[in-house]
């Protein structure tokens, strides 16, 4: 079967380091290691109350149920902190030449060179690289890690920080809340557009690691910025968990995009909440490609809280053998003559299963809301699973609301069409699996087009014969 | 007594062989066991759940006061179509017999209604049969409880059309719980139609628990009752088999329908359409859970799922689920739903023809359900003349 051949090559990521780290907790899970993270990092007794009370309502949540198997999770098995250097870098000759040589591997620093207003990079628990242009700095762009942010910007972390996922939102919410380290924070000030985007990227390089770091992005009245982040880990026989918590808050009349190429290893379980407030005019976009992973729960949300707020979503999801990308999509429409589009794309080959679960809701009073979803999933064999759960909630009449999707598998015309012209089977194959996620490479800027090709090249020579 | 005793007691009262006892009392059990609403895509809607299901009490009434219990059904003559009462049915018929063990129990309401019903009918449609006129059949729902369950069993090569009505008796307050058990054998087609119109003070609930090796038809009119609980469960079994389902539903003050259909492809060759309409006026709501399975053997099936709301007032409400598992890849698959409410556009271009105001939004009412009420008309105006007349009634 040609399809067997066709695979993200993931062996670029599969590398570790050796690392020496500065602090690794021991595993599991409890009270004191809550306490000691916070002391660990010099926190105000605000910020502990807040995990304290987190990990209480982590404690009492029970696990989710109506999406992937979990089962496998063993909270007592994991490293809920890592250490790696001493201190934070500026400048990558900095870092330990083993930590920086991971992310040359990944092209993090050539990249910041050509296309980045800033970088943040995530190593285990902690940011150890972080640096933005001076100029965006000098009129009042911030981006840190939260930790910095909750030392330097602290009224702004505590007003803004839980504001749009409560820390009992769910239970990997709650066990963020309590245990987060590191992840961005962005603060844009009125008016000011951000060039170029500002990028992340998080390492997990430690086996049965937890990785919870939390971002929160403002972005006032006007203002305009893209983020993009990236992940990966090494393989390992144990699994390691990411929880991650994003908030978003998009203040009238701005802008944000949220780009996230997921391409964690096949042992990491992805448990992500992430939410934005769109307040009036706001366009908030979150686009979503889950690649890697063993099972994702990931479920981008957008709450239209003003009038004239705008949402658009798309969702990508490729799912190999052994793995199960549950990711889908959700609008909130709370307002009058709020918009929303979604988009969902997957693929699932060799005996991988893919599931889009979404939800769009209109509230009484909210109207004429118009969203319109649509999800295409294509399966490459006859092993392979895909699910569509869309959840659509209207309470308003003059809500206009439309789902429609598509299951199938490359058709066996469009095979023979390409191979008329000349194309080989496999090319054939790879040309239609690339037009079909062409709606999210498009929405990525020019140069992160080129580096995602080559981040997820797909594999297939010699698949033919 | 237990609850337990009085069942005993009831089904010995009805001279009730002892695996129809043992039958009961597994249902029993199981009905304290299974939720309301199992799968848990779909449990967080079940706003009616303390009106739709048996409560203690009501099952108590059910097992001590069998009078008070009972649903009475007429129907056409149908030379050769066997239509018997459930209760002797199940003494007799050694396939009815078969049939009804090997159900399984899905929720807390249909095992409810298999331990305590003691009316229904038995419709069994012999091999190699075709009936140019459709089998009528009439049913009353009176006041309290009328717990039924019943039977169609259609034999090989068969074609049948039947055309199913509830209504009330009267103007009372009651509770309508029915099983329905089909099971259409191969190269046989079951057409089954089904008008609702009973009273506003009534509570509907059916569970319709198809297994077919045919083509297995299936059209229905909710426009009566005050909380309606549909249920179909259509397993396609053989290849060739085929499903149609057209549902329209129309909602009036604070009607509420929950609608579950539940469709699974077991076989190669199997094709399923489902199409679910409503048009929700005043504060009626209504919930669309849809579920197609194609499991891996289903190669070469195909579905379609489509679930469509048109709301006319600002406090009505509509939930679409039109959920899709599909487990291999040589299938086609498609899913739509939709919420909206009459275009202005729609309304002035009728208005500008000089239909006033409310016949116009009429007219696009019933238009919005056309794909459904067609089904009805082209399936059944040679037999009724004036079907066409009375479903628009019915609607409007």
């Amino acid at each position: 079967m040609i399809m067997e051949k066709l695979a993200f090559d993931y062996s670029g990521y599969n590398f570790r380091n050796g690392t020496d780290y500065e602090l690794k907790f021991p595993k599991g899970l409890t009270k004191e290691v809550v306490e000691r993270i916070s002391k660990l990092k010099n926190e105000p007794d605000w910020m502990l109350e807040f995990r304290l009370n987190a990990y209480k309502f982590f404690l009492n949540r029970p696990i989710p149920t109506w999406g992937g198997d979990l089962s496998e999770i063993d909270f007592d098995s994991i490293h809920y902190f890592m250490r790696a250097t001493k201190s934070m870098a500026t400048k990558w000759d900095e870092l330990p030449a083993d930590i920086r040589a991971t992310y040359d591997k990944l092209g993090i620093p050539e990249a910041e060179k050509k296309a980045l207003s800033g970088v943040e990079v995530m190593y285990e628990s902690e940011s150890i690289y972080s640096s933005i242009k001076k100029e965006l700095e000098n009129i009042g762009v911030i981006f840190c890690d939260t930790d910095t942010a909750v030392r330097k910007y602290p009224e702004l972390v505590k007003k803004y920080i839980g504001h749009v996922v409560s820390s009992n939102d769910n239970k990997f919410a709650a066990l963020n809340s309590a245990v987060w380290s590191g992840g961005s924070f962005i603060y844009v000030p009125k008016g000011v557009r951000v060039p170029m985007p500002l990028q992340a990227y998080f390492r997990i390089n430690a086996e049965s690691m937890g990785q919870f770091e939390r971002t929160l992005i403002i972005v006032d009245e006007g203002a305009d910025v893209t983020y993009i982040e990236g992940c990966s880990a090494p393989v390992y026989s144990n699994n390691s968990l990411h929880a991650a918590v994003v908030e978003i808050i998009a203040h009238r009349n701005s802008h944000v995009k949220y780009i996230t190429i997921q391409n964690w290893s096949d042992n990491i379980y992805n448990l992500v909440t992430k939410r934005a407030f769109a307040h009036e005019n706001a366009f908030v976009e979150w686009v979503d490609a889950n690649i890697g992973s063993r099972l994702t729960e990931k479920y981008p949300s957008v709450y239209m809280l003003e009038e004239g707020a705008k949402a658009n979503i798309i969702s990508i999801a490729f799912a190999n053998k052994g793995q199960h990308q549950d990711a889908g999509a959700k609008a909130v429409h709370l307002a009058s003559n709020t918009s929303s589009t979604i988009r969902s794309k997957s693929i699932c080959v060799n005996g991988g299963r893919t599931s889009y679960r979404g939800l769009v809701k209109v509230i009484r009073g909210a109207e004429d809301v118009k969203s319109s979803t649509r999800c295409d999933a294509l399966i490459l064999d006859e092993i392979s699973r895909s699910d569509t759960y869309p959840y659509m909630e209207v309470d308003e009449p003059s809500a206009t609301i439309t789902h429609e999707a598509t299951v199938g598998k490359i058709g066996d015309e469009q095979l023979f069409y390409m191979q008329s012209r000349g194309l080989s089977e496999q090319d054939a194959v790879n040309t239609i699996v690339l037009g079909f996620m062409a709606d999210f490479i498009n929405e990525l800027p020019l140069e992160f087009a080129i580096e995602f090709n080559r981040l997820i090249k797909i594999s297939m020579e010699g698949a033919v014969g | 007594m237990s609850r337990d005793d009085f069942l005993v007691k009831f089904s010995k009262d009805k001279g009730e062989p002892d695996w129809l006892l043992n039958y009961r009392k597994k249902a029993l059990s199981e009905s304290s066991r299974l939720a309301f609403e199992p799968d848990s895509k779909f449990s967080k809607y079940n706003d009616r759940e303390r009106y739709l299901t048996l409560s203690e009490s009501e099952l108590e009434i059910a097992y001590t006061k069998p009078e008070e219990n009972r649903t009475s059904s007429i129907h056409s003559n149908a030379s050769g179509i066997l239509v018997e009462e459930i209760s002797s049915a199940l003494k007799n018929d050694k396939r009815l017999r078969d049939a009804v063990e090997h159900e399984v129990n899905y929720d807390s309401v249909g095992a409810a209604i298999n331990s305590s019903f003691s009316s229904g009918l038995f419709i069994r449609v012999p091999d190699s049969y075709s009936a140019q006129v459709p089998l009528q059949i009439s049913t009353s729902v009176f006041m309290g409880l009328n717990i039924n369950k019943s039977a169609i069993i259609v034999g090989k090569n068969s074609h049948v059309k039947i055309v199913c009505e509830l209504v009330s008796a009267d103007a009372s307050p009651s509770k309508f719980m029915q099983n329905l058990s089909v099971r259409i054998g191969q190269d046989s087609s079951l057409q089954l139609y089904s008008i609702q119109a009973t009273n506003p003070y009534t509570i509907v609930s059916v569970w319709r628990d198809v297994y077919s090796e045919g083509k297995f038809g299936f059209v229905s009119l909710d426009s009566g009752g005050n909380s309606i609980r549909s249920r179909l469960k259509l397993d396609l079994e053989h290849g060739g088999a085929e499903g149609d389902v057209y549902e329209a539903f129309v909602g009036r003050s604070d009607m509420y329908f929950d609608v579950f259909n539940k469709i699974d492809h077991t076989k190669g060759n199997t094709i399923s359409r489902t199409n679910s309409r409503a048009i929700l006026d005043d504060s009626s709501k209504a919930v669309f859970k849809g579920s197609v399975h194609q499991e891996k053997e289903a190669i070469a099936s195909h579905t379609t799922l489509s679930e469509h709301s048109l709301l006319l007032s600002s406090g009505a409400r509509s939930v679409s689920i039109p959920g899709l598992e599909i487990e291999t890849n040589e299938v086609s698959a498609s899913h739509s739903a939709s919420s909206h409410t009459i275009s202005k556009e729609d309304k002035f271009y009728l208005m500008s023809r000089g239909i006033e105001e409310k016949g116009a939004a009429n007219m696009i009412a019933v238009g919005f359900l056309d794909p459904v009420l067609s089904k009805f008309y082209s399936g059944l105006s040679d037999y009724y003349g004036n079907i066409e007349e009375r479903l628009k009634n019915i609607v409007i």
